[in-house]
């Protein structure tokens, strides 16, 4: 038993060339048995590409991929998409619009003609799309469309199961419960699965882990908390939410000191060195401030938001965005004084 | 009214039409799933007889086919029949000729099928093969459609080129635009008007067949 053996996928070290650029540099994630993972990155990352690799639909210039141990994919041979076992599901869907639901789904079904329709009234049901069998792509919405596509993934029961964008055409009232019910199916068939977006709401409530793609590598893999907290990179404390930047100098190991805001405490070791010059990041619910006629900031705009008001603070030359919890009502106008709330640093180069 | 070139002309309408199935089918496939070094050059050679007159054309095919070049050579030595002013001389250069007119339309009803439709097929365990006759071929019947019905009546109509490469043998290379145009010049005109409405109608026919086609489908499938 190898080392990839361990995982539903392990994709190793691949790197892929497009026309003589590096889309794909050396870049390696695993995926457990039944684990949905999310790749996150920014568009021209490289995120469809890795999907593209994995289901044998690119060559790779460097590193192989790997399904349940029995490796697919090399440098010299590329076992063919219709041999994989994995399923693949796009965000326009690419159903077959000349023909049925029930045909779209039954391609996959290597059984008899009886048995596959069987098989794949089964998955509508799973799909809930029941009675929809005879009706025609183009006579579907767009969340009913994915959801026939998930189906046809299916059929072929998929060692592992790509998605890429599987809910940017789904309108919005409908996403949250499309992706409950996928997330549900995933489960209940013990699916692993890479799941493409730039959403990080929707990494949030799909997945189990994050991976963050960055010009090719993947940069940081693990829990949505840990992305949210401590990002490794600025690119990835972006993507993952608002904040506010901040040049300080770094005191201690736990200190940094800003111009505006004074000294700042970690709640853990940074691990940068003392005297250095670095940019701090802090989110909008790691500070806050109350009315203080002597304060060092002024509030200038405030954004209902449901849960709390964002507010915009200006402190000397900097612009801070703040949330105010409902029940505090400060309004514009007001002098305030910021407390930085205890939180880990979050700490980059220039 | 000249049956004998009326039957040259249908026989050789629909055996170049059909040669151009699966010849323009492969081109047309060819060309719009890789773009490879040359791709440019080999779709401008199949277009070239679009807007090449056709007794350049003509004059060249005549050059290639004759037995003293290297494939009327070859086609002599293996049959034994020269090629020019014969009907498979005939049928091979309308097959040159018409070429664009099958491989236009296939082409781009190909390029609007979605890269992704192909590879979800793929990923849904159909092999390149299955996928082509099961998915992309049936998403690419109206063009399909198109070029057949195009090649046919082009090569019903062609002119220069059959009088350059054909001579005007009766029953093996005298067509019916050829045999049109000798009644003119023989004051035959009754035979003249006869023939060309003959031309007419079914050029006319062959277009409004795959118009109701093209219709009565795109009320089907919305690509």
């Amino acid at each position: 038993m190898n080392e990839t053996a361990k995982y539903a996928l392990s994709v190793d070290a691949i790197s892929i060339n497009y026309e003589h650029k590096k889309v794909l540099n050396q870049l390696s994630l695993n995926v457990s048995d039944n684990e949905i993972l999310c790749l996150l990155g920014q568009s021209g990352s490289g995120k469809t590409t890795v999907l593209k690799a994995i289901a044998g639909l690119l060559p790779l210039q460097q590193g192989s991929i790997s399904v349940g141990g029995q490796r697919l994919s090399s440098v010299k041979t590329i076992v063919p998409p219709d041999k994989r076992g994995i399923g693949i599901i796009f965000q326009d869907y690419a159903l077959f619009p000349h023909l049925s639901v029930l045909d779209n789904i039954c391609f996959g079904i290597k059984e008899t003609k009886q048995q596959a329709e069987f098989a794949a009234k089964a998955l509508l049901e799973l799909v809930k799309m029941e009675g929809y069998g005879s009706a025609f792509p183009h006579e579907l919405s767009g969340g009913q469309q994915q959801r026939v596509a998930i189906a046809r993934a299916l059929a072929i029961k998929p060692k592992v199961l790509l998605l890429d964008e599987p809910f940017s055409n789904v309108d919005h009232h409908l996403r949250q419960q499309l992706m409950a019910d996928i997330r549900q199916i995933l489960k209940q068939r013990s699916v692993a699965a890479i799941f493409v977006t730039h959403n990080k709401a929707e990494a949030f409530v799909f997945a189990d882990k994050l991976a963050f793609m960055e010009a090719g590598k993947v940069v940081q893999t693990g829990t949505a908390q840990s992305l949210y907290l401590q990002p490794c990179s600025a690119a990835l404390a972006e993507s993952m939410g608002e904040g506010n930047w901040l040049n300080v100098v770094v005191v201690d190991q736990y200190r940094t000191l800003s111009n505006d805001l004074g000294e700042i405490t970690s709640t853990e070791p940074h691990g940068i060195d003392v005297g250095q010059n670095v940019r701090q990041f802090i989110r909008p619910n790691q500070l806050s401030f109350a009315i203080d006629g002597s304060g060092q900031g002024k509030m200038i705009d405030q954004v209902f938001n449901g849960d709390h008001h964002i507010c915009t603070i200006v402190v000397g030359q900097m612009i801070l965005i703040i949330n105010q919890p409902l029940s505090q009502k400060i309004s514009v106008g007001a002098q305030v004084s910021i407390t930085v709330l205890a939180h880990t640093a979050m700490l980059f180069d220039g | 009214m000249d049956w004998q070139a009326f039957e040259v002309s249908i026989k050789l309408a629909l055996l170049t039409s059909l040669t151009l199935l699966p010849i323009g089918l492969g081109l047309a496939y060819l060309l719009a799933n890789s773009k490879f070094f040359g791709s440019v050059l080999l779709e401008a050679v199949i277009t070239l007889p679009l807007v090449l007159p056709p007794t350049v054309l003509g004059y060249f095919l005549l050059v290639g086919l004759d037995s003293t070049s290297f494939f009327g050579g070859l086609f002599f030595s293996l049959t034994g029949h020269t090629l020019a002013f014969s009907f498979t001389g005939l049928w091979f250069a309308s097959i040159i000729y018409s070429l664009p007119f099958a491989v236009q339309p296939m082409l781009r009803a190909m390029e609007t099928i979605a890269p992704e439709i192909r590879e979800a097929a793929w990923c849904s365990g159909l092999s390149k093969w299955k996928t082509f006759f099961k998915i992309e071929l049936p998403l690419a019947l109206p063009g399909v459609l198109t070029a057949m019905v195009l090649s046919f009546s082009h090569t019903l109509g062609e002119f220069g080129v059959v009088l350059m490469i054909g001579g005007n043998i009766a029953g093996e290379t005298r067509t019916l635009s050829i045999a049109i145009y000798d009644s003119v010049l023989a004051f035959e005109s009754a035979q003249a008007q006869s023939m060309s409405l003959i031309l007419l109608a079914i050029a006319l026919a062959s277009i409004m067949i795959v118009f109701t086609f093209n219709r009565s489908r795109s009320r089907v499938v919305r690509l």
